[in-house]
């Protein structure tokens, strides 16, 4: 009889927890913030445990529900306009200037309204693709690009002329925001 | 190359520390979920069932008249094994008819059909010609008809309650009741019990003026009726059952169901469908083999139509109807059912998809 298998569900939270808390920081940029929405995100995904079946699919359920719990709380504005952990000294010279750029890079993405940040962390560090991005987020694949193109535009602009494109994105962010 | 943003996500994330995750928390939580979901699958019928048993004579004070007489037990035996989407009835034989209207709830009266519209109408489905005999209103998930052999019942636009006979199509209205939120919630023969914000109510259509109440506590709704023996809602999620002074508690959540002769009750608990003896107050668990329960109606003295989910808790639920041997507790294959919100049994209750 197919019930909820607690110890199934223990054994995938222990192995799939620390990359999935890893998404769910970059989309609320917050540690706290991340393992309440992973907590979250992971009673969805043992209430819809038995029909869930192999780890592949409790693992992309999980990341779906982080996403739209994500953007969810922003609509509620539990979170959203939040200050970062430490603001951008103006860049300068070598290391000094690598680290303000970053520093600025991570307050942009964090500034990014929530869907339009999703869509860049299922793409680039999810590595998946606009199709698998478009399920995550429950939208067409030509939203994904919009979605992206926008976030993107706005990272270049918050960044100036510190960082040419080519060193700020990656190649196939090039072939689709332009 | 990967570029700064892929650099700057990866450098960021992976060196978060490991989360503290209470699993505990996930699995409670989770669990509370899924009971929700499940009361609002069958919160109607939950609600349409739990009881405490009083001797029908005594509630009714002994009236002795046409309208005294009390069924013997369920007409459409097989045919609770069946169910509509939109306005085609699906037969547990195959048979299908097709209805004027989409059906939004329904009952079998005898070989007849009584059902509501999204409209509010009432219809009569009756060998092969089809008329509307009313208007009914719908309190949430609750129970929109109630009926016993050829009496149907439920509460007209105007907040009357409503006896319709399918024999002779004499419809009977009831007297104006104290308090809001009026539905009937079962019939017993002709009697018809029914609850409102301030109690619990029984009516004798013989006398359209007069009805008795059987309590002051609108939870205590009497739900099903059988020979004179009451089932009400009992607080605690414990179905009472009461005969000839004797009193049996029965641990169930939300729901009841008492066969024809009183002798068996069809509860849920733990998700499992229970057969409960109200004599010896043995149980026997319904072997459905699926993950949720319910027997929700009895075909014979000993069989009941049971309504059984996989998937429970996950956005599609599949449903399926089979048919329970309540002394073996062995069930039928059973008919797959479309998914929730796409079919209506013939409870009177209105299946919503969520």
């Amino acid at each position: 009889m197919p019930r909820r298998d607690a110890a199934a569900f223990a054994e995938f939270v222990a192995a799939r927890s620390a990359a999935l808390h890893r998404t769910a920081y970059l989309l609320v940029g917050d540690r706290g913030l991340a393992q309440d929405l992973l907590q979250e995100a992971l009673t969805k995904t043992y209430v819809a445990w038995p029909r869930l079946r192999d780890p592949g699919k409790a693992e992309a359920y999980t990341r779906k529900a982080l996403t739209t719990t994500a953007i969810t709380w922003y609509r509620r504005r539990s979170w959203g306009e939040r200050p970062v952990d430490a603001v951008p000294e103006q860049a300068g010279d070598g290391l000094a200037d690598d680290v303000a750029i970053r520093a600025l890079l991570w307050q942009a993405l964090q500034g990014l309204p929530p869907r339009q940040r999703a869509a860049i962390v299922l793409r680039y560090y999810e590595d998946l693709t606009e199709a698998q991005t478009a399920g995550v987020l429950g939208c067409a694949v030509g939203t994904v690009k919009s979605q992206v193109s926008d976030g993107l535009r706005t990272l270049r602009s918050r960044l100036g002329d510190r960082v040419g494109d080519a060193d700020l994105f990656p190649t196939t962010t090039m072939e689709v925001t332009r | 190359m990967t570029g700064l943003l892929t650099d700057l996500m990866r450098e960021r994330a992976d060196h978060l520390d490991a989360p503290e995750l209470d699993l505990a928390a996930i699995t409670r939580d989770g669990d509370r979920v899924v009971r929700r979901r499940r009361t609002a699958v069958v919160g109607g019928v939950a609600a349409a069932s739990v009881l405490v048993v009083v001797a029908g004579a005594a509630v009714l004070g002994g009236r002795a008249s046409d309208d005294a007489v009390v069924a013997a037990g369920p007409v459409a035996e097989l045919d609770q094994l069946s169910w509509t989407t939109g306005r085609v009835l699906h037969t547990g034989s195959g048979a299908t008819v097709a209805l004027d209207t989409d059906v939004r709830a329904w009952v079998w009266v005898g070989d007849s059909v009584v059902y509501t519209d999204p409209s509010g109408r009432v219809h009569l489905w009756q060998g092969g010609m089809e008329r509307i005999i009313g208007s009914a209103v719908a309190e949430g998930d609750l129970a929109e008809l109630v009926t016993d052999a050829t009496f149907v019942a439920w509460v007209d636009a105007d907040r009357r309650l409503v006896r319709y006979d399918v024999t002779d199509g004499t419809l009977v209205r009831g007297p104006s009741m104290p308090g809001s939120r009026l539905r009937a919630t079962a019939i017993d023969g002709a009697t018809v019990y029914a609850a409102d914000s301030e109690g619990v109510y029984a009516w004798q259509p013989s006398d359209p003026d007069a009805y008795r109440a059987l309590g002051t506590d609108p939870r205590a709704v009497v739900l099903d009726a059988e020979n004179g023996t009451l089932v009400r809602t009992a607080p605690g999620r414990t179905v009472v059952f009461e005969r000839d002074g004797d009193t049996l508690l029965v641990a169930a959540r939300e729901f009841a169901e008492l066969s024809p002769d009183a002798r068996l009750l069809s509860v849920e608990d733990d998700d499992a469908g229970l057969v409960v003896d109200t004599a010896s107050g043995v149980e026997v668990s319904l072997d459905t083999g699926h993950e949720w329960a319910i027997g929700y109606r009895w075909m014979d003295a000993t069989t009941v139509a049971t309504l059984a989910f996989d998937g429970v808790g996950g956005e599609d639920m599949d449903g399926w109807l089979l048919a329970c041997d309540a002394v073996t507790g062995a069930c039928s294959r059973g008919e797959q059912l479309p998914a929730l919100g796409g079919f209506q049994l013939p409870i009177g209750i209105h299946f919503a998809a969520d």
